[in-house]
């Protein structure tokens, strides 16, 4: 199901939404490099309205760690 | 799927927030690359990553129309960028412009160490850095023939010293001030690099709102998303200017524009103008009417209304700043302001694209916008008391330099219509042209005339034989080939200084001499100073031993009026040239006097 965080995800890294899966990362994914993760953390607090922590950006290595992290601050998809 | 460039800028003009601006930057700018129309070349470089500017800047040039290609420097590397003939900047394709961006926390970091023990030091460290900065900018743009904006330094945010900083010599702000006004000179001195004010845009800003401390750990990027999207818009809004010739002519609406109320119903003393709120709210706009006339812009008038109740006001109505003779041209009449912009523009001799109207009624606006819709229309919507504001934050009038041409512009104009004063006067053409007492002065060009010549030949439409296009950087090269002669013409009679008002540029071909560039301001035209000017030219070429004089003319859809000049002046056609031999001088009009103390001086 492509929900706006794995909508998100794919207007930064210019992929097609069904390719994206929690496992997607920058070991599988060649779009998503250092200047995309930098975007991404962008797309996420304004799409979103959270603020990431530092700490939060650092270990969001995976779509799935970004959609744990965003549920701990109360908002699931 | 390919989207057509209207539909782009359309996009453009809806995306407001930075979101909206960053998608349709991702889905255009790949489309932009294949675009027929030209692209601009811009390439950002920074202490700092620059990536984040990209989409703004690209969305605001598309919203001006222009389709760019953006390229990033590698980070943090302006030094070896503007100094190694292979860094990106040189390297094909080149950017025909140049944004260099920098912070006093890198580039001044020496003087920032120094500051709270020694300031003094710490400011000659300044200096020092500045300079070798400056140098670097000016190696660059020696190499290469594009135009370079840098920025001044926006205020740190982080001083330790509170409450003192902004006091003590030691305190960042005293020293970002001092910073502010060096750099300021030195670059107004350098006529080739363009200020973006950084200093200011956070100013207007926020500094809070505009810092992003934890992408600057993280990525070394210093500013929030709509900090980026403002500075982007402030980068784009100096290419505009760049590649936009300058509007002129401010044209005025009268009622509930100048002064509140009707003229036709309230009577010449009794419009709303005064010290006192409501009436001096008008005043506020009348004051910075004529602070723009000051810069070089004229005031035009264009009201339905009798025209006899509007110059009441001015005549007899003692509140007005405004005057008569401040006005350069007015139609007052009950036709469609529409039509009456192109009668001004016909008295001005000046095209109507280069026209801002502002008007309180959005029926007026709309039909202007409509019939003509090269004019710059802004609708004074709200408050009397923001109308200054919606003026400025047009950017209408935004210039790159300005010249004496300029400041004098709007007296020049009143010069003329003293002139033409003097014509209805006298009998014969004859009696006129004598009596006007014309000094031609033709001298060669020189340094300091690069700017203004570069405006002249860009804005010259009608007297234009060729029609060439030349950036400055394009001007100062032909000025520095020896191949090429560049002369300067101006003219002054006895009502005054016509100031420069042409342009001839020569080229060596062997046993020719090629008029490549000539023209002439229409305000010196029919009264002998073509031939003049001609005749000169003729006469250096033979002292440098030339056979032949030759010029081309290349129509326009404007330049009809160059088309008889060679023909006229014994130029004979061959192989698309206009041909003359330099041994027949041609004869100088007699009621002229010529000045050529500056011809050969280089």
């Amino acid at each position: 199901m492509i929900d706006k965080l794995i909508q998100t995800f794919a207007t930064v890294l210019k992929v097609d939404p069904a390719s994206l899966t929690d496992e997607s990362s920058p070991e599988n994914t060649p779009s998503w490099d250092s200047l995309r993760a930098v975007q991404l953390v962008t797309a996420i607090e304004e799409t979103f309205s959270v603020e990431l922590a530092t700490t939060d950006i650092l270990r969001m290595r995976s779509l799935g760690i970004a959609r744990d992290v965003l549920r701990r601050k109360g908002i699931s998809l | 799927m390919l989207k057509a460039f209207e539909e782009m800028v359309r996009e453009a003009r809806e995306a407001v927030t930075p979101l909206a601006a960053r998608t349709i930057w991702s889905a255009s700018s790949p489309q932009l690359e294949q675009h027929s129309g030209g692209l601009v070349r811009v390439a950002l470089c920074g202490t700092f990553t620059t990536q984040p500017l990209e989409p703004y800047l690209g969305m605001e040039l598309l919203c001006h129309e222009m389709a760019a290609s953006i390229h990033h420097a590698p980070y943090n590397q302006i030094h070896s960028e503007l100094l190694s003939p292979t860094s990106t900047l040189r390297s094909d394709p080149v950017p025909e412009v140049v944004v260099v961006l920098w912070r006093m926390e890198e580039l001044l970091s020496e003087a920032l160490a120094l500051l709270t023990t020694d300031p003094e030091s710490a400011r000659e460290a300044a200096k020092r850095e500045l300079n070798e900065f400056l140098q670097a900018l000016k190696i660059f743009l020696d190499a290469s023939d594009v135009s370079v904006i840098v920025c001044n330094p926006m205020r740190p945010d982080v001083r330790p010293l509170g409450l003192l900083d902004a006091v003590l010599d030691q305190g960042i702000a005293a020293l970002h001030a001092d910073v502010l006004t060096h750099w300021r000179r030195a670059l107004a001195a350098e006529p080739r690099i363009h200020l973006l004010d950084l200093d200011g845009a956070q100013r207007d800003f926020g500094a809070r709102p505009a810092a992003n401390p934890k992408m600057w750990l993280l990525a070394k990027i210093p500013w929030s998303e709509p900090f980026s999207q403002q500075v982007g818009k402030q980068i784009a809004r100096i290419i505009k200017a760049l590649k936009t010739p300058a509007r002129k002519v401010l044209v005025m609406d009268c009622d509930n524009v100048l002064w509140g109320g009707v003229v036709g119903e309230d009577g010449a003393l009794g419009v709303e103008l005064g010290e006192d709120a409501p009436g001096n709210a008008y005043l506020q706009l009348q004051r910075y009417a004529l602070a723009l006339r000051e810069r070089g812009i004229l005031l035009a008038l264009v009201s339905k209304n009798d025209e006899a109740d509007v110059w009441q006001v001015f005549d007899k109505n003692p509140r007005m700043i405004l005057k008569r003779e401040h006005i350069a041209a007015a139609q007052i009449n009950w036709m469609a302001k529409s039509v009456n912009l192109r009668q001004i523009a016909k008295d001005l001799n000046l095209g109507s694209e280069s026209f801002v109207l502002i008007d309180d009624s959005a029926a007026e606006c709309a039909e202007v916008c409509a019939n003509a819709p090269e004019v710059l229309t802004i609708h004074l919507v709200g408050d009397p008391a923001h109308s200054v504001r919606l003026i400025e934050e047009s950017c209408a009038f935004d210039q790159l330099t300005l010249t004496r041409e300029d400041t004098q512009r709007a007296e020049m104009y009143a010069q003329e219509r003293r002139r033409e004063a003097l014509r209805t006067g006298v009998k014969t053409m004859e009696e006129y042209l004598a009596g006007l007492g014309l000094v031609v002065r033709i001298a060669r060009l020189s340094e300091e005339d690069v700017s203004r010549v570069t405006q002249l030949g860009n804005k010259t439409n009608q007297f234009n034989t060729t029609t060439p296009r030349r950036s400055e950087a394009e001007v100062r090269g032909l000025w520095q080939d020896p191949a090429w002669h560049l002369f300067t013409l101006s003219v002054t009679d006895r009502f005054g200084d016509y100031g420069l008002t042409g342009i001839a540029y020569c080229v060596d071909r062997q046993e020719a001499w090629e008029i490549d560039t000539l023209l002439l301001s229409c305000r010196v035209l029919g009264r002998g100073v073509e031939t003049a000017l001609l005749a000169v030219l003729l006469e250096q070429a033979r002292v440098r031993g030339k056979e032949r004089i030759c010029g081309r003319y290349i129509p326009t859809a404007k330049n009809t009026l160059a088309a008889p000049y060679f023909p006229s002046h014994g130029f004979v056609e061959r192989e698309g040239f206009f041909v003359r031999s330099t041994s027949a001088p041609l004869s100088m009009p007699s009621h002229i006097t010529l000045d050529l103390d500056h011809l050969n001086k280089s």
